[in-house]
């Protein structure tokens, strides 16, 4: 009837699209240390370690520039169709999602900076589980993408409930503490940023786990949404 | 019908109208209904169900041999032109049986252009225009010349022709003898244009201005191009249908389609995979 397809074509994209896959999770792995850092720096009272953090940022933006500047040339040139662009399109997106998480471990740097002792008082162990739980939450959102894996990127949303949650009592707990009149309201000010911020990087890694269900779906995250809110792929 | 087979149950041909609102969908300008068109034994296309809406541009695209061509040539009576082919099933324009018409007049309201440029050699630009309509029995000098600019202007060619225009027609450029020849599909005002892969043969500046062209078609005519450049279904059309093996894979927006076709055919066509 007609001529078959053949061989399946080797093509060049694959190649660029594995590179640049490559790319964004080693952008990942800088963002999350600079999260982790970040906590560390006000855990440990350690400027060297907050100092570490704020010299990963010029690292970070290069990240950002080269692989979006790589996408859009691979855009360009192979005029992709299909998983291929939608891949690019969520590759452009992603970096975005993965800077402001640095960036939000950079600014954890700073409260360290300005606040050297601010791990002592109560809440505290919230603030370190929080952390513990978002860069996982990055880490596992970053695997969906590179692997291309949907049940990993179901699993950040539910994992999304429970950063929330630690939220909430972080808030309830500095409140409850504030009541008190305490000596140094400032370090549990700080606490509610940090929470605040650490609640964003979890955020951010919703949003990596939403662009990859439409990378490999076509299909928007809430189409996937069950009526109790669940993400069911 | 011709059809030596039965003719197959229709079925609900491929619209938009489980895409979007049934208000914004107008039944199809042209529908095919299971079309299956036949080189003797052979079949080339199989039970194809389709509907072209008015006033849009669409693609057909799908690799070669998939039966592009034999598609578009059974929606003019074409097909039935090359010995032992065979049509069944239905193909309607605006509810008509096209099978149940005159062929010479499917051909007047259903135009073609063709994949090189075929003006007639001996012929001036103006005679190239005219010639369908004096094959129509037109013979009025002032009706004729009307036509032929009306047609020119249609096909963005006036500007470049209008002093030469009893020059022969051979002596344009590639890009300039395909816009003459859609003038000449255009004069005899067809209400469809099927274009076969009418860039091939030109170059990219050449291509642009017909695909320009076409883009302004559409106000008056519902076009149906065939093509094998994916990037100009995506420049030029709203609806693409993706053939293979003669079947319709899939039919929808060219949008989608391109960024997320629902079949693993479309989508390992349209990124190379295969070719
Ligand atoms: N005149 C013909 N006689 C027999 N087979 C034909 C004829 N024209 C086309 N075919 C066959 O019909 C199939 C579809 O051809 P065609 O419509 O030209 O495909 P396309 O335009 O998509 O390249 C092909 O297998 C081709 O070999
Ligand atoms: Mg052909």
């Amino acid at each position: 009837m007609s001529e078959g397809m053949g061989a399946p074509a080797t093509r060049p994209i694959d190649a660029e699209i594995a590179k640049l896959t490559q790319d964004i999770e080693a952008m990942g792995r800088w963002a999350v240390e600079m999260v982790r850092g970040g906590v560390q720096a006000m855990e440990s009272g350690d400027p060297a370690i907050a100092n570490e953090v704020r010299g990963r940022d010029d690292r970070l933006d290069a990240f950002d520039m080269e692989i979006e500047q790589e996408a859009i040339r691979i855009l360009a040139m192979r005029q992709p169709a299909a998983h291929d662009v939608r891949t690019l399109g969520a590759a452009i997106k992603l970096i975005t999602y993965v800077d402001r998480i640095g960036r939000l471990g950079l600014d954890i740097a700073f409260y360290a900076i300005d606040d050297p002792g601010a791990s002592h008082l109560p809440p505290w162990p919230l603030l370190r589980t929080m952390s513990e739980k978002a860069t996982a939450m990055v880490e596992l959102a970053l695997e969906a993408f590179v692997h291309r894996d949907l049940a990993k990127a179901s699993r950040v949303f539910d994992a999304d409930d429970e950063v929330d949650e630690l939220n909430r009592q972080v808030l309830k707990e500095c409140v409850k503490v504030l009541d008190g009149d305490p000596p140094e309201p400032r370090e549990l000010l700080t606490y509610v940023l940090v929470s605040r911020h650490l609640e964003r990087v979890a955020d951010n890694a919703c949003k990596i786990a939403e662009k990859t269900i439409y990378m490999e779906t076509g299909k928007r995250r809430r189409e996937f949404l069950t009526p109790d809110k669940k993400v069911v792929l | 019908m011709e059809g030596s087979q039965a003719a197959p149950t229709p079925a609900e041909p491929a619209s938009l109208a489980s895409a979007s609102s049934p208000a914004q969908v107008a039944r199809g300008k042209l529908r095919l209904e299971a079309l299956s068109a036949f080189y003797g034994p052979k079949k080339a296309i199989d039970s194809v169900s389709l509907d072209f809406p008015a006033n849009t541009v669409t693609a057909i695209i799908g690799p070669s041999g998939c039966g592009k061509s034999t598609l578009i040539r059974c929606l003019n009576r074409m097909h039935e032109v090359t010995p032992r082919a065979t049509v069944t099933g239905r193909a309607t324009l605006d509810g008509e049986d096209l099978y149940e018409m005159d062929a010479t007049a499917v051909r007047r309201r259903i135009g073609m252009v063709f994949q090189k440029p075929n003006p007639f050699p001996t012929m001036s630009v103006y005679d190239n225009v005219a010639a369908g309509l004096k094959l129509n029995g037109v013979r009025n000098r002032a009706r004729l010349d009307e036509a032929v600019i009306r047609s020119l202007k249609g096909a963005a060619l006036w500007d470049e022709v209008k002093e030469n225009i009893h020059g022969p027609g051979v002596r344009l450029s590639g890009g300039q003898q395909q816009r003459l020849c859609i003038a000449r599909a255009l004069a005899v005002e067809p209400e469809v244009l099927l274009m076969d892969e009418p860039c091939s043969a030109l170059d990219p500046i050449a291509t642009a201005k017909i695909e320009q062209l076409i883009r302004t078609l559409k106000e008056k005519y519902t076009v149906i191009i065939v093509t094998h450049n994916m990037q100009q279904a995506a420049r030029v059309a709203e609806l693409t249908a993706f053939l293979y093996l003669g079947k319709l894979i899939e039919f929808g927006p060219t949008g989608d389609m391109f960024e997320r076709p629902k079949e693993k055919l479309t989508e390992e066509y349209i990124t190379g995979r295969f070719g």
